[in-house]
């Protein structure tokens, strides 16, 4: 059986010099999700026939010099709250509507597929991207590669796990107050919450419309930037969208250099929670090294407001939400996932005036944000507090407890989570890096940079063995 | 007004009706939500301040 190669960025280089074929590659994930899904959790629905279509063209179009970049062959997952073709959009609910979006693709999975890229099928998410697991509902538990006795994060949990275990070579996720970038730090992989308004989202079920963003997973940032290059720009069907926004080449900014930049290192709100893994501290403050090894001058900063609006975001979105779900609430309020109907009810507990001032309290940071920006290029710390949680500790209260996520939702800034090493268990944890509005660039670039500089993103959990090829 | 009341007036006035058990459990959450709102309305400078949403008539 063919190995399946650790990076987007390795496949298309076999791809290319004719040592792999797209349909190899797509049956090895295939045979990985046969002998590794019924553990992980990962699909909720398979696209194999489609997806060996795909894979056939992919290979005939190559063979015929018709090569469209990157993603050509390349097996992508997608999270189950993003419309495609091939079938219904479930929302890892028993509560939706099998008619929307139905036979079309969300404009940014139809790009991915212009791309080349073969669509493998659709991946667990908490129920409406907010829900945690719930075991009476009729959809997979989704678990960590690396214990698979602990969660690996949500909301978007397949595709953490798939990309992480080498079900796929890359995935969508989506990301609201951490959803791309929480499964991304806790399997051990890279996720990219870009830009706000950068990506289209039409096509994809809201959770927080001011929040949601759809953004890349994948083992490195190298295959985030290619995934963000074909995303981006602007699409008329979603108006909160800069009209006229465009994308660019995010690959062209890996230039591993961090000279003349200067990188900003948040302690103050991010180091010395209560409950945080012991080898926190020590394994940030060795990725910042690395950062400074790499040419970056770093300074101490701290973010201001930062605990209002990382509070904002998360009163925001369940506003947000409610408006949504109010008319299935109202008449099938118990087929929603107890953990979900507990946080989306909350929406309802807020006054017009109370969401007013959400949204001037983000506007105030954002603006506060700006100004610290002045005089940084990039601004780092922890994703998260903690390891992967454990599913007999697994409830609201811990889930808000290990976060660096929400803040960044807020005001709309990219920002990327990378693996930084392991806790004493050996449970992943994440560097967060963030920029200015659209610098998306910059952020891959010291992304990057640091994965040149370490490993950490291509260790691969025991579960996936035998190793892939390298 | 407590927290019992304003909860179930808001659950009403939104036209959802959680079972007695859950509506207990909002309940009891709502102080911590309340805390967290009161937060926010402690920010200088709000009521000089534009909202995020953004209306474009073109549109």
């Amino acid at each position: 059986m063919t190995e399946i190669p650790l990076t987007m960025t390795d496949a298309a280089t076999a791809l290319r010099s004719g040592d792999l074929t797209s349909v190899a590659l797509t049956e090895a994930c295939m045979a990985a999700a046969d002998r590794l899904d019924e553990t992980l959790g990962v699909y909720i629905k398979r696209y194999d026939e489609t997806a060996l279509a795909a894979a056939a063209q992919a290979d005939a179009e190559l063979a015929a010099g018709t090569d469209r970049g990157p993603l050509h062959g390349i097996p992508l997952g997608i999270k189950d709250i993003i419309a495609c073709l091939e079938g219904e959009t479930t929302g890892n609910s028993v509560v939706y509507d099998p008619d929307w979006y139905a036979g079309m693709d969300a404009p940014v999975v139809a790009r991915l597929r212009a791309a080349g890229a073969v669509i493998t099928g659709k991946l667990t998410t908490m129920e409406y991207a907010c829900g945690l697991p719930d075991p009476d509902k009729p959809y997979p538990i989704p678990r960590n590669p690396w214990d698979p006795t602990t969660w690996p994060g949500g909301s978007s949990s397949g595709s953490g796990a798939g990309v992480s275990a080498g079900l796929f070579l890359g995935a969508l996720g989506t990301d609201t107050g951490g959803s791309v970038r929480l499964p991304a730090a806790f399997c051990g992989i890279t996720g990219m919450k870009q830009t706000y308004g950068l990506v289209p989202k039409a096509g994809c079920l809201p959770l927080g419309v001011t929040l949601d963003h759809i953004g890349p997973m994948t083992r490195s940032v190298a295959d985030a930037a290619a995934m963000l290059t074909v995303m981006a720009g602007f699409d008329a069907s979603d108006p909160s969208m800069p009209p006229g926004v465009t994308g660019e080449d995010y690959s062209a900014a890996l230039t591993g250099d961090l000279s003349g930049l200067t990188i900003g290192v948040e302690r103050a709100n991010h180091l010395g929670r209560p409950g945080a893994d012991p080898g926190l501290v020590e394994i940030f403050d060795a990725a910042v090294a690395e950062l400074a090894a790499a040419g970056a001058t770093i300074v101490e900063v701290e973010i201001p407001l930062y605990a209002e609006v990382a509070a904002a975001t998360m009163l925001c979105w369940p506003v947000e939400a409610f408006l949504f779900h109010q008319p299935w609430l109202a008449e099938r309020w118990e087929d929603y996932g107890r953990w979900t109907r507990s946080v989306i009810g909350t929406g309802a507990l807020l006054t017009a005036a109370d969401y007013d001032q959400v949204l001037k309290v983000r506007r105030l940071g954002k603006a506060a944000l700006d100004e610290l920006f002045t005089s940084v290029d990039l601004i780092v710390g922890p994703t998260c507090a903690t390891g992967a949680i454990s599913y007999d500790d697994l409830n609201w209260d811990s889930l808000m407890h290990t976060l660096f996520t929400p803040y960044w939702n807020s005001v709309g800034n990219p920002t990327l989570s990378v693996p930084m090493g392991f806790t004493a268990a050996g449970l992943p944890l994440g560097l967060q890096i963030s920029g200015k509005p659209f610098a998306d660039a910059l952020v891959f670039t010291a992304g990057d940079a640091y994965q040149r500089r370490t490993g950490h993103h291509l260790a691969l959990p025991a579960l996936a063995s035998p190793a892939p090829a390298p | 007004m407590d927290a019992e009341t304003t909860v179930r007036t808001l659950f009403t006035l939104a036209g959802v009706t959680p079972p007695e058990d859950e509506m207990a459990a909002f309940i009891e959450g709502y102080p911590a939500t309340r805390a967290s709102l009161d937060l926010l309305y402690a920010v200088p400078d709000t009521p000089l301040t534009d909202g995020i949403l953004v209306f474009r008539p073109a549109d």
